[in-house]
């Protein structure tokens, strides 16, 4: 792809994958072909944020799983009390990096 | 688009270890005082979708089917996903094979359509509500 445009992508896109594969992802993009822009521009990625105030006020729910696509946990979340609330706590520092991650594979999936 | 096999199951085993050792600790709750592990309960003061669940798993394990059912139905599920899960993910890794993961991913894409997801979210707000009718 161009590298114009995968410059303009990453700028934009760069705060929803995780830190260590922006460099990776920017080398996967420059060798992918000009057919997957369409495909690019039509993921909607998850937003940490959203997942961390999610988690911050649902976690016990597991709403904050269940947002990201982890459906199967976030039901494990939800009928044990948010894993007793320790489980909840837990996520409270680790979703945002695990939405990180999940958008990062569904972008591999893509290109 | 989901967890690794490995991740999977060793974050499942754990989990089910940590049930189990619950189950056997909150036996004897006199040293939990108001702590029955859950925050909404603890800071609101009412309880969760999921609050009699420690209980309903107990009497399921004790064959009190009726009394499960009226503590919370989804204790029901937890009690069967507490024996199933760790049995199955033992087998599977005895055999190398992969039958849990492929059944939780065809399950969770499942889940995800709006019918079954509208359903289990209506399931999940009536037993929230028939649990504020009887725990409050």
């Amino acid at each position: 792809m161009d590298q114009q445009k995968v410059d303009m992508f990453m700028m934009m896109n760069n705060k929803y994958l995780p830190e260590s594969q922006i460099l990776f992802v920017r080398e996967r993009l420059l060798a992918a072909d000009e057919s997957k822009e369409g495909l690019l521009h039509a993921i909607q990625f998850k937003d940490p944020t959203i997942a961390l105030i999610l988690s911050l006020l649902t976690g016990e729910l597991g709403i904050d799983r269940f947002y990201i696509g982890d459906t199967g946990l976030g039901i494990g979340k939800l009928i044990t009390c948010g894993g007793l609330g320790i489980w909840t706590i837990i996520d409270w520092f680790l979703i945002m990096n695990t939405t990180r991650e999940k958008n990062f594979m569904r972008l591999m999936t893509i290109i | 688009m989901s967890l690794s096999r490995g991740r999977l199951y060793s974050l499942l085993l754990f989990l089910s270890a940590c049930g189990y050792l619950w189950l056997y600790v909150s036996n004897d709750s006199s040293h939990w005082g108001d702590w029955g592990g859950c925050w909404i309960r603890y800071i609101f003061g009412i309880p969760c979708p999921s609050c009699g669940n420690t209980r309903a798993v107990h009497a399921v394990f004790h064959g009190e089917w009726l009394s499960s059912l009226y503590y919370n139905p989804l204790g029901l599920l937890l009690a069967a996903l507490m024996v199933v899960v760790p049995l199955w993910i033992v087998v599977d890794l005895l055999r190398g094979s992969s039958s849990f993961l492929r059944v939780y991913q065809a399950t969770e894409q499942k889940l995800q359509r709006w019918p079954y997801a509208v359903t289990g979210i209506v399931a999940i707000l009536m037993n929230w509500i028939w649990n504020l009718v009887k725990y409050t």
